[in-house]
């Protein structure tokens, strides 16, 4: 029987998921101490981009749980997959949540109820902390905003897309929010051709924020603060074509096309930034079980595998795309008319400044090992 | 990357505990450890491995032999580790992730990290000094006010009995 070295526990223990770590803690100061550095949060929030943990948010936003999707079974031949119940996370305190999906980055969420309460609030649902952001100044329409992670300056940054009423003339803003300065700064205009129908929210993938605009996507890269473009796939009978979604599912930028009541397509871009990668990843046609397309969303890509979940209303559909089979997955003790986002666990402390000094010491331990 | 070389070579390791095995160098190169042994032309005899008892390496050969057997399929590779790995309990695991540490074969390191961290998932903090081995160097007082920071995860953790 064997005692485990201090490195290899390391080896071990970043593999685990946010919630046990934050109870591991507890173990002894040594893990205490490796837990909270700064370096190893690092670590662990870039080994969490495969995380399957499901975010589920009751109707009302006074309820939230969690669903880890690796642990299901689709093997099974049965068409309904029964689920144990789902893991409580709310506790009072939490400003008001935000239906889902939301602009989130490594388990961060991004609340903005622009329109309601100017307050912005970044909040990690599994520690239950939040930051507020300072109040954004002057009157202006929000077209876009997006929660990202900007590695080069190891910092969570917010950005907002306004149109700001000045004397005659209405100018297009691009804010960005960094949490190490906890302050507002304007960069520039965004693009002027860029219209947002109704998803303003961002996704973020690679260092970057996406959004849809009518005929590309428009990407702003955090480092440099500069916007580009990346194009569509083409879509098959533009006429029938009523809405474009946006998703980052899988590490992957994937766009839904849905085609009036009749069609739903998912397009996955292979290699990042490379417009000639677009693929058709599934096409959901007429279901017996199925409803009104418009109310289905993928919510995770299980690459490796080859499979798609998708939420439809109450509802949970597996699909495997090599054997273009779907089956219902039926989950006990989920709350009605839920809404529902892949959101890693993090460990991300908003509650403190960082320990900077903690941190060189501890990344040059690292490099040593 | 060794395909092409005719006859297949033969290795002869030896464990801490003096037990010798015989394995194909194709598989055996899987070490790190061991490719440089034999880049280095150390390999002519009998290989010591002075940090693995017989057991385990009786254990990391089956999974050389194996792993080696399967072509280049990531997902064909990554079932036969889950098989190679599902019966195998906390202890066993230990040693084998000390073996594959000390050997230099990240891809069994990977998996057998990936499995212990699976197995602790749900535990308990006490099961976790106890299998690691780790003493406990809270205060009573400090202890209580750790788990009081997070209490909610230690909802749902599995009692403690062993295993």
């Amino acid at each position: 029987m064997s005692d485990v070295p201090s490195e290899l526990a390391h080896e071990i223990l970043r593999r685990l998921p946010a919630e046990s770590l934050l109870r591991f803690r507890a173990v002894c100061k040594g893990w205490r101490r490796l837990i909270d550095s700064p370096s190893f949060i690092r670590t662990h929030a870039a080994n969490q981009t495969s995380s399957t943990t499901l975010l589920i948010r009751n109707s009302i936003g006074t309820r939230f749980c969690s669903l880890t999707l690796d642990s299901l079974n689709f093997e099974d031949t049965d068409q309904t997959i029964d689920l144990t119940p789902v893991k409580a996370l709310y506790r009072t305190g939490v400003p008001r949540a935000p239906v889902l999906p939301v602009a989130s980055c490594n388990g961060l969420i991004l609340n903005s109820h622009y329109d309601i309460d100017k307050t912005w609030v970044i909040w990690n649902p599994l520690t239950r902390q939040f930051h507020e952001l300072p109040e954004f100044e002057g009157h202006s329409r929000l077209i876009g905003s997006g929660l990202g992670y900007d590695s080069v300056s190891d910092d969570y940054k917010v950005v907002r897309l306004d149109d700001h009423w000045g004397c005659r003339k209405t100018v297009r803003r691009t804010s960005i929010y960094g949490l190490k300065s906890d302050s507002w700064r304007v960069i520039e205009n965004y693009p002027c051709d860029c219209i947002w129908p109704n998803q303003i929210v961002g996704v973020f993938l690679n260092g970057a924020l996406h959004w849809l605009s009518r005929d590309s996507v428009i990407v702003l890269v955090l480092e440099t603060g500069r916007y580009h473009k990346l194009p569509l796939p083409e879509p098959t009978g533009i006429a029938e074509l009523f809405e474009t979604h946006l998703d980052v599912l899988g590490g992957c930028l994937v766009v839904s096309y849905y085609y009036m009541i009749t069609r739903l397509d998912g397009w996955v871009m292979k290699d990042y930034g490379v417009g000639d990668s677009w693929a058709k990843l599934f096409s959901f046609g007429e279901l017996a079980n199925i409803g009104a397309m418009g109310r289905l969303r993928p919510v995770a890509y299980f690459k490796n595998r080859g499979h798609v979940f998708l939420q439809h209303d109450d509802d949970f559909f597996w699909l495997d795309i090599a054997n273009d089979s779907a089956k219902k997955v039926i989950v006990h003790g989920l709350p009605h008319n839920f809404t529902s986002q892949i959101v890693p666990g993090s460990l991300f402390r908003l509650d403190e400044k960082e320990e900077e000094d903690d941190d060189k010491e501890e990344q040059g331990r690292c490099k040593v090992d | 990357m060794a395909a092409e070389t005719g006859t297949p070579t033969t290795l002869t390791l030896k464990s801490n505990d003096d037990e010798l095995f015989s394995v194909a160098e194709s598989a055996a190169i899987l070490s790190v450890t061991i490719r440089n042994m034999v880049e280095d032309g150390c390999a002519g005899g009998v290989i010591p491995l002075d940090n693995v008892d017989g057991k385990t390496l009786a254990s990391v050969i089956t999974y050389m032999n194996g792993i080696s057997a399967i072509p280049a399929d990531e997902e064909k590779k990554k079932s036969y580790r889950d098989k190679f790995l599902s019966d195998k309990d906390f202890e066993t695991l230990a040693d084998m992730v000390l073996a594959a540490n000390y050997l230099n074969m990240s891809c069994l390191m990977d998996a057998v990290s990936a499995k212990i961290a699976q197995v602790m998932e749900k535990k308990s903090v006490g099961w976790v000094r106890r299998k690691f081995g780790i003493e406990n160097d809270y205060t009573p007082e400090e202890e209580a006010a750790v788990k009081e920071e997070h209490k909610w995860t230690f909802e749902g953790v599995e009692t403690d009995d062993d295993n």
